[in-house]
């Protein structure tokens, strides 16, 4: 049971990273994105290919495979992923904002996506692969457990991140008028808030987690094409779990879904692994559909 | 005198082709206050909304201190001096209100937006009392009250308002209506639509009547409240028995 509730510490992290960029489109923009997920997969590819355009070594920071050869294309990884979510909302959604319903524009995600995910097979090739072949050593927690460092270090960097996202969100003026564009577009144009501000700072958020998100799985996993496929549920679930536009609640979500899911396949065999994000979702859309922590039809807290 | 805002035989609406103001032209002066009436689906919001960059116009001009102002985007309205309150969802429920004040002095340095936000207290006590509460909680009369400080934040030349009296207690509305008589008198220009007519009528200076997307009838809002036409047709008083 620890060892569980530890891994599912660690995927919750990697979940919760990607459902706080989800949270945040759909309660400020307003479309529920699905190639938000391949995103991710993207993040994570691209970080490989700058250490193996550039011949860096992933490295290692003390017991962590999170070296600054990593690090250094992790940043490049998280600047790519921004520039494709950017490129994205040019070329598809933008055209289509405000002149077609919801649902077109959910399709037009899911092209997105498989673009995406194809383009990512067409040129990483269908195989896993890994930043380093480095061995690394688990830390035992007494008889009870064994964790990875990684899966540790990526669990506390999401809550320093998220713990940073929180605050700008709630204490800056730029975070002042994301909340405020997310819950009355018009009103904060009245009030002089610049939409096309509130779109590239919410897409740079969304990307640069998306990105670290892969990268972290890409670490403490490894990299396949359908990551993001993989990821997809899981993350929509701890998003809608938290309230949609509620970063904490997409935290909390994150690591609800992940825990869930590995402390149920002590039970339950691995095959319907998939599901279980299904069922807890489902679960709480009956028992709250607003999410657990009170979410909004458009929102950012 | 150049009026602070003008319409020109503005037409535009929601959709192309498809115009609901046909024609409308008003001015408003500094320091003047003026109240458009008219009946349900005349374009008395649709005007509002389309000096605010919110609706299209395809005809027509709006001059703001006589320079070019039509279609200008809604996000450069408050820096260019003009303050809009909508008549329904007019603050951010889910901000607190210390948030939706801090919004409305977003352009302000530090210390200007401190000095109006204070004022902005000292002009509504019962806001400073609430501070820290979610706006979403608040009364009518009192969300009329935060929309309007919150759009006094950037010191505006002009300040269009959709029917602030909607949903408000009768003392309430006296109350909102002689506050904004108070700002045109220290010089803004208050443009207000209203269904209130009468009251509204009461305390502005000057009244259009639109009908069908277009401007038909205006003048000073005292002989209007007199204009057999007005009467019978735009404030209900047709046919009524006297008792």
């Amino acid at each position: 049971m620890i060892q569980a509730i530890a891994d599912g510490l660690s995927t919750g992290a990697i979940i919760a990273l990607g459902a706080m960029g989800v949270t945040l489109v759909m309660g400020i923009l307003r479309f529920t994105n699905f190639a938000h997920a391949e995103y991710l997969t993207w993040g994570g590819y691209m970080a490989l290919f700058v250490l193996s355009a550039t011949g860096l070594e992933a490295g290692s920071l003390g017991p962590f495979s999170l070296g600054p050869g990593l690090i250094l294309a992790m940043l490049v990884a998280m600047v790519l992923t921004v520039a494709l979510a950017l490129i994205a909302d040019r070329l598809v959604f933008h055209r289509l904002r405000g002149k077609v319903n919801h649902i077109t524009l959910v399709f037009a995600s899911f092209g997105v996506a498989l673009i995406v995910r194809y383009v990512i097979h067409l040129l990483f090739g269908g195989s896993a692969q890994y930043y380093s072949n480095d061995l690394r050593f688990a830390w035992r927690i007494g008889d009870l457990a064994s964790v990875m460092p990684d899966q540790v270090l990526v669990f506390v960097v999401t809550l320093v991140v998220a713990g940073g996202l929180y605050t700008f969100l709630r204490y800056s003026a730029l975070g002042l008028a994301m909340r405020a564009a997310a819950e009355n577009p018009a009103l904060s144009a009245i009030n002089g808030v610049r939409f096309r501000t509130i779109l590239l700072v919410t897409w740079t958020i969304g990307g640069a987690l998306a990105a670290m998100s892969g990268v972290f799985y890409g670490v403490t996993v490894q990299l396949r094409p359908d990551v993001g496929f993989q990821l997809l549920l899981p993350i929509f679930a701890a998003a809608i779990l938290g309230g949609i536009g509620n970063v904490v609640g997409a935290l909390a979500g994150g690591f609800i879904v992940a825990l869930v899911e590995a402390v149920a396949l002590l039970w339950i065999p691995s095959g319907y692994k998939l599901a279980i994000p299904f069922i807890v979702l489902l679960l709480v859309l009956w028992l709250r559909p607003t999410g657990l922590f009170r979410g909004t039809s458009g929102g950012a807290k | 005198m150049t009026p602070v805002l003008e319409m020109r035989g503005v037409v535009g609406g929601y959709v192309p082709d498809l115009p609901i103001l046909h024609g409308v032209t008003l001015h408003v002066n500094r320091g003047e206050f003026v109240t458009i009436i008219g009946p349900n689906g005349a374009g008395k919001s649709t005007a509002m909304k389309a000096v605010a960059g919110l609706v299209r116009i395809s005809d027509g001009q709006v001059l703001v201190d006589g320079e070019e102002f039509t279609n200008h985007p809604t996000e450069d309205m408050a820096d260019l001096g003009l303050a809009f309150v909508p008549q329904t969802s007019n603050i951010f429920g889910t901000l607190t209100i210390a948030d939706n004040l801090r919004l409305g002095a977003r352009s302000l340095t530090k210390a200007v937006a401190a000095e109006r936000i204070e004022a902005a207290y000292a002009r509504f006590p019962i806001l400073r009392e609430l501070s820290r509460s979610l706006a979403g909680g608040l009364s009518g009369g009192q969300r009329q009250m935060l929309a309007v400080a919150r759009a006094l934040l950037s010191a505006p030349r002009i300040i269009m308002l959709d029917e602030p009296s909607a949903g408000l207690a009768p003392n309430i509305v006296q109350e909102v209506f002689g506050l904004l008589r108070g700002l045109a008198d220290e010089g803004v220009a208050v443009l207000m639509v209203e269904q209130n007519a009468k009251s509204a009528m009461r305390v502005s200076d000057r009244t259009y009547v639109l009908a069908e997307g277009r401007s038909r009838i205006d003048g000073t809002s005292e002989q209007m409240l007199n204009d057999p036409e007005v009467k019978s047709i735009y404030l209900g008083d047709a046919g009524r028995k006297r008792t």
